[in-house]
């Protein structure tokens, strides 16, 4: 197997970069002139992989590997990724992730609006914050997340898990308003903050917010059930310490206040806010 | 050959090939803990009329356990992958969902043999059970009166070896009391292996068939001190008390493994000789040769 990396020739250029071919699995055994020979929308325009980047190309010892300087203006980074381990060094740009389906990626940095929309499969590691629609569905889809893990080192912007199908997204800051609007079952974890008008039309699943300051209560559709302590979130907690994710051990033991809804969708889903 | 003072005959136990399954359970506190445990592993001495083996692996520490409460891996044996799953099913719906606090997750994560667990349990939930999947495991979420049953979607079955055993013959009944207790001390919370039987020993150790047609097993008359002028005694000369500690374990030295240590641990004074039950070879695969696994 090898390992890959793509740095900045000169400037990152000014226009958006269709960075949908820049996958660790689809460039796992081309050689360095292979790689730079390539060609990738870059604005409006078709440039060619060496155009822009040098390629360096080492021997890996576990699946194929990409390391990429991180770029704002990226789209669809890594778009449909199946295997092997794509780290950013730097920011990414819209829909990074999109359609993963197995694999891990990892973002040094700020990911922008609709960050893993419509993945199936593997992990998104954000270490900064992550726009809107978060794990939401890609353009032209009607499903979100429906598979793989999602964290956010950082806060996200609003509705994040819209219309998520399955899978976990786990924020360690805070939530935009509408997070879970539509949610049809999987988990959003919101670790740090604010949790804003949650769960607006879910049907299934479960929406957490962990930070005993967060007073909000859930849209007037959902029903109290009262104090809880689920085994389920002693796992959860685990998983996202496994994953790099920051939780507090006092967790492990805390209670929440449980709402059930939304009723005018069914009512089988759930908010948990942390009450002691 | 001697142990210490202790005769050690030249023979060996006989035991089978069965399926296995390690259930993890955890509860609130090592009260409830040991409560399910018990439960769940009751009724479970012998294939003959259980519908499994089970017993205690050992006990496990938060640290150890999937959600850091303290928790219990049981192990249980079947004759087949649908026959073990049927027990396990039944077992954890009736001795562990029932019991307070508890959860169970599957011990064999990685068998491709596979047995719905939570799968049927779920069901119980009359429609408002939830299932959960972390780390690409799926768990199910019974509502039950303290709160969520939490149990495994499934749990993997290994090929097994049952019927490991030892013999222990000693001239006295406190002797060889003892002598079983030290044995069944030395393999408590040892990994792989348990003994189904009650305190981990059996005293009506049983030979295959019956001069009765509708019995599949009848006394080990051979073993039996008060028939010692009636029959083909194997009892040692001067040995008057018998007891038999089975062993099941995941492997072939697992149980090897376990024999020699509960033979070590029950040679002594008055513990005049250890045998081993068989059925002339000619049933079980595994045959565990005394001398052989002391060595």
């Amino acid at each position: 197997m090898s390992a890959h990396s793509l740095r900045w020739r000169g400037k990152p250029p000014p226009g958006r970069i269709d960075a949908s071919a820049l996958r660790p699995d689809l460039l796992a055994g081309l050689d360095e002139a292979a790689i730079s020979r390539l060609p990738i929308p870059c604005g409006s325009s078709r440039v060619e992989i060496g155009d822009l980047f040098v390629v360096r190309r080492t021997p890996a010892a576990h699946g194929p590997q990409l390391r990429i300087d991180g770029c704002e203006r990226y789209v669809d980074l890594a778009r449909g990724m199946e295997r092997g381990r794509l780290s950013v060094d730097g920011p990414c740009g819209d829909r990074v992730g999109r359609d993963l389906r197995g694999g891990e990626i990892t973002v040094d940095g700020n990911a922008g609006h609709l960050a893993g929309a419509s993945m199936s499969g593997g992990l998104l590691y954000v270490g900064g914050s992550a726009g809107d629609w978060l794990g939401g569905p890609a353009p032209g889809d009607t499903r979100g997340l429906r598979g793989g893990e999602i964290i956010v080192e950082g806060s996200c912007g609003e509705r994040a898990g819209l219309a998520q199908r399955r899978g976990l997204i786990a924020v360690c800051g805070s939530a935009g308003r509408g997070a879970g609007h539509h949610l049809r079952a999987g988990t959003i974890v919101v670790l740090g903050g604010d949790l804003e008008a949650p769960g607006v039309g879910m049907r299934r699943g479960t929406i957490i917010a962990t930070s005993a300051a967060t007073r909000a209560a859930p849209p007037a559709t959902f029903g109290e059930d009262g104090p809880i302590r689920p085994v389920f979130l002693r796992l959860l907690w685990r998983r996202l310490r496994e994953l790099g994710g920051v939780v507090d051990d006092a967790l492990d033991d805390a209670e929440f206040l449980a709402f059930s809804g939304d009723r005018t969708t069914g009512g089988r889903g759930e908010v948990l806010y942390r009450s002691r | 050959m001697k142990l210490g003072t202790t005769f050690i005959a030249d023979t060996f136990a006989e035991a089978f090939r069965m399926r296995w399954s390690r259930l993890v359970v955890t509860a609130h506190d090592e009260h409830w803990r040991d409560a399910a445990a018990a439960e769940a592993t009751g009724y479970g001495s012998s294939i003959i009329s259980c519908d499994s083996e089970a017993g205690i692996e050992r006990r496990l520490t938060a640290a150890e356990t999937p959600d850091g409460r303290p928790g219990a891996s049981l192990l249980f044996f079947g004759f087949s992958a649908d026959a073990l799953g049927r027990a396990l099913s039944n077992r954890t719906g009736q001795c562990l969902m029932t019991c307070a606090t508890t959860a169970v997750y599957d011990g064999l994560p990685a068998a491709e043999t596979r047995a719905p667990l939570g799968k049927h349990l779920r069901y119980f939930g009359d429609g408002f059970q939830k299932s959960k999947v972390i780390d690409g495991r799926r768990f199910w979420r019974v509502p039950v009166m303290d709160g969520e049953f939490l149990v495994a979607d499934d749990v993997g079955i290994e090929k097994g070896i049952a019927g490991g055993n030892i013999i222990l013959e000693a001239s006295t009944l406190d002797t060889a009391l003892a002598a079983a207790r030290r044995a069944i001390d030395a393999l408590a919370d040892r990994a792989g292996v348990i003994t189904p039987f009650p305190g981990g020993v059996v005293r009506s150790g049983s030979k295959v068939g019956s001069r009765y047609a509708a019995l599949r097993a009848s006394t080990n008359e051979a073993f039996c001190p008060t028939l010692r002028s009636r029959v083909t005694t194997e009892l040692h000369p001067g040995a008057n008390v018998a007891y038999e500690i089975v062993i099941n374990g995941v492997d072939e030295a697992s149980v090897a493994a376990a024999m020699a240590l509960a033979m070590r641990a029950a040679v002594g004074d008055g513990v005049v000789a250890i045998a081993a039950g068989n059925y002339g070879g000619e049933l079980g695969k595994f045959h565990f040769r005394l001398r052989e696994v002391l060595a």
